[in-house]
């Protein structure tokens, strides 16, 4: 797969001009470059150091903790954990690093409605690790996040982050107009999406995507917000992707559903 | 060929029911069916039991069959021959052919189909088998050449079968139109995507492209685009010849009328309009040339100091055509998106007295000396719009109303057309269009790689 030459990465400087949400509506994602440098970047990955060893040690509470992607472990039997939920409750400098880089204005500015950000429901902000070697999670096949019958939709998927995606690494494929269309093609053609550490991607929620394996040594860190239009529930509302999953597979005929 | 099965003999049969099994039992069955057709007299029926082994899922008992079928009945071992050739085994690929290099009572009896077989596999020019041209490295390919030129060697032969083969539908054997006549020569270098440094983007503009630098190879470009003139000739000669050019993922023969010709505004020295990408890939391959990519254009159209407009960096209104003349310009960029789109929902393009005009305005040329690229039309690429890769359509079996949100059927256009705002009117605006789009807005101009310089 080669590296894509011409995809738009769009500055931004706390709101959403006109030509971005243009682009979102039509094609589903928008790519903004460099929003957190690399010192934002460090403290995200301190916080998610932090976070993986207190969950490891049992001190996160029981509801709080992963129950969708199964640990990893290295030659020594280590444990590492792949998916962190309700990052932003249990990390407080990364949550106002997010209000201080004016992303809450992202949710708005691309749905065109107020939004609210996912933080003591449907798992939060969620930080999530891919590895190559020895790992349960270094591919996730065609699925979208949420069917778009669900009341906390529309929303959208801002993706930080914190390591650089590359085609090589298994960075981000969609099918740019998916949620607008469903792809007619029997192999819906896929469009990847690399970023460096510190770029933000925004999806909508019901768009075809993918991320491919990794094929290198490297590992690679997002870590996921999410801005809803649609009605807030109560704390603690567990998430569920099976529906959107379901869905995919009927487009695709491909077996979806996290390893 | 069909078979008789209650004439046919059990070794045969034997054969023809077995698919696998230790190599033994194959060895066992194969040498009974090889002693059983040595005693069979009919002529009809030794065929239909060579058939059996010539078309056996086995390699080995095919070439068993074949080298049978040489010695046994050389009508039939001709026809086996040209299926031998299409055979994906290339051990039984060779000996076929090498039988018939060696064997003159095959040549005599099969000649002309194995030699038609032969030019299918090979090509069509003598000279080039005789040359051993091209890509032919292996031992079948070496066999096959090696059989080919033995019966060209007959000239009877080969004059029969040369002057029996049929035209084929490709415009491989007409002589090519390509020349660089009306081309600019546009040398390699770099070409820095999108604002140029250290100015204010306007809203026209595109984004900060993913990749924002890189090096284009040195090609020709047509020094206007393609006019009405010249693009009605090539719809008449597909007319007279057929579709020789089109592109192959285009449903077969589809009209390449342009969709702007019953309108006398459109004049024959004005800018081919109302074709789809697929039409303007046709007329380009007609004449010997391809559309260029996204980055040849861009830097045909900017030049080795990335202008914004190909004149220099200030929009010049007699520069280009567009509507500004008519719907009004304040300034550099112009008007905006909405106030642009607000003026044209008012206009009845029924009523203007011309849309496109002439091609070879003097003004707007590039550093180059290419003309005509921003205004007047959108000119099609051979890029993908959304990412910047080459097109690389596959979208015959879809309805053609399925592509609109297709991200992957949109192509990039360049440059502008007369009803674009001054802010589009610049050699770094780009918008995505569905190859199937027939627009009034939309022409193209054609080139050509260095490589493929004619010989002067």
């Amino acid at each position: 797969m080669t590296s894509p030459q011409r995809i738009p990465r769009f500055a931004y400087d706390g709101t959403v001009t006109a030509e971005q949400r243009a682009f979102y509506e039509q094609y589903g994602f928008v790519v903004y470059r460099g929003i957190f440098d690399a010192d934002d970047v460090d403290l995200i990955k301190r916080d998610a150091r932090r976070l993986e060893r207190d969950t490891l040690a049992g001190t996160v509470p029981a509801e709080h903790r992963d129950q969708v992607i199964k640990p990893s472990y290295d030659e020594h039997g280590q444990a590492t954990l792949h998916r962190l939920p309700y990052f932003t409750l249990h990390c407080a400098d990364t949550r106002d690093l997010i209000e201080r880089r004016n992303l809450d204005a992202l949710g708005p500015g691309l749905l065109g409605a107020p939004t609210w950000r996912f933080e003591d429901a449907v798992d939060g902000a969620v930080w999530q690790m891919k590895r190559g070697k020895r790992s349960s999670y270094s591919a996730l096949d065609w699925h979208l996040d949420f069917p778009h019958d669900l009341p906390l939709t529309p929303l959208v998927n801002v993706g930080i982050y914190l390591d650089d995606a590359t085609v090589r690494n298994g960075c981000l494929v969609l099918v740019p107009g998916s949620h607008r269309y469903p792809p007619r093609r029997l192999e819906p053609l896929g469009l990847p999406l690399e970023a460096k550490a510190g770029d933000v991607i925004c999806h909508t929620y019901n768009i075809l995507h993918h991320s491919g394996p990794v094929l290198d040594d490297t590992s690679r860190a997002t870590l996921y917000v999410y801005y809803s239009a649609g009605q807030k529930p109560t704390a603690g509302t567990a998430y569920s992707h099976r529906a959107g999953e379901d869905f995919a597979k009927m487009i695709t005929g491909a077996e979806a559903g996290t390893p | 060929m069909t078979t008789t099965t209650e004439h046919v003999p059990t070794a045969v049969l034997h054969l023809a029911a077995w698919a696998q099994g230790p190599a033994a039992e194959r060895d066992a069955l194969l040498e009974d069916y090889l002693s059983t057709l040595e005693q069979l007299a009919d002529p009809q029926l030794l065929a239909e039991s060579l058939a059996v082994g010539l078309l056996h899922d086995t390699p080995e008992i095919r070439r068993q069959a074949l080298a049978a079928a040489v010695r046994l009945a050389p009508d039939l071992a001709a026809e086996a021959v040209g299926w031998a050739l299409a055979d994906p085994d290339e051990s039984v690929r060779g000996p076929a052919l090498a039988s018939l290099a060696a064997t003159p009572a095959l040549r005599a009896a099969g000649g002309p189909s194995a030699l038609h077989a032969l030019l299918a596999v090979l090509g069509r020019s003598p000279d080039q088998i005789a040359a051993g041209a091209g890509n032919y490295i292996t031992v079948a390919d070496a066999q096959a050449l090696a059989s080919a030129r033995t019966l060209l060697a007959d000239p009877e032969l080969a004059e029969a079968v040369l002057a029996e083969l049929p035209v084929p539908l490709s415009a491989d054997r007409l002589p090519s139109r390509l020349s660089l006549q009306g081309m600019r020569h546009i040398p390699a270098g770099r070409l820095r995507r999108g604002t140029p440094p250290g100015q204010e983007p306007s809203w026209g503009d595109p984004g900060e492209a993913a990749v924002p630098e890189v090096t284009v190879e040195g090609f020709y470009l047509d020094t206007s685009p393609v006019t009405n003139d010249a693009y009605d000739a090539f719809v008449a000669d597909v007319g007279e010849q057929g579709h020789l050019w089109c592109h192959p993922d285009e449903p077969r023969n589809t009209d390449h009328t342009r969709s702007t010709a019953d309108d006398p505004r459109c004049a024959g020295d004005h800018p081919a309009t109302g074709v789809s990408w697929y039409d303007a890939v046709a007329y380009a391959a007609w004449c010997g040339k391809r559309l260029p990519t996204e980055d040849e254009w861009e830097r045909a159209a900017r030049g080795d100091e990335h202008r914004r407009h190909p004149w220099g960096p200030q929009f010049r209104p007699e520069a280009v055509r567009g509507l500004h003349a008519l719907l009004g310009w304040d300034g550099n960029t112009g008007l905006d998106r909405a106030a642009w789109l607000r003026r044209l929902t008012d206009l009845s393009l029924a009523h203007l007295p011309a849309l496109t005009g002439p091609v070879n305005l003097p003004e707007g040329e590039s550093p180059f000396g290419v003309r005509d690229l921003c205004g007047n039309v959108w000119e099609w690429t051979s890029t993908r719009f959304l990412d910047g890769l080459p097109l690389q359509p596959r979208f015959a079996a879809m309805d053609p109303g399925d592509l609109w949100g297709e991200w992957s059927a949109e192509v990039s256009v360049r440059g502008g057309a007369w009803s674009s705002p001054p802010a589009l009117l610049t050699a770094l605006s780009r918008a995505g269009k569905t190859l199937v789009t027939k627009s009034p807005e939309i022409g193209f101009r054609c080139a050509v790689s260095e490589s493929e310089e004619p010989a002067r």
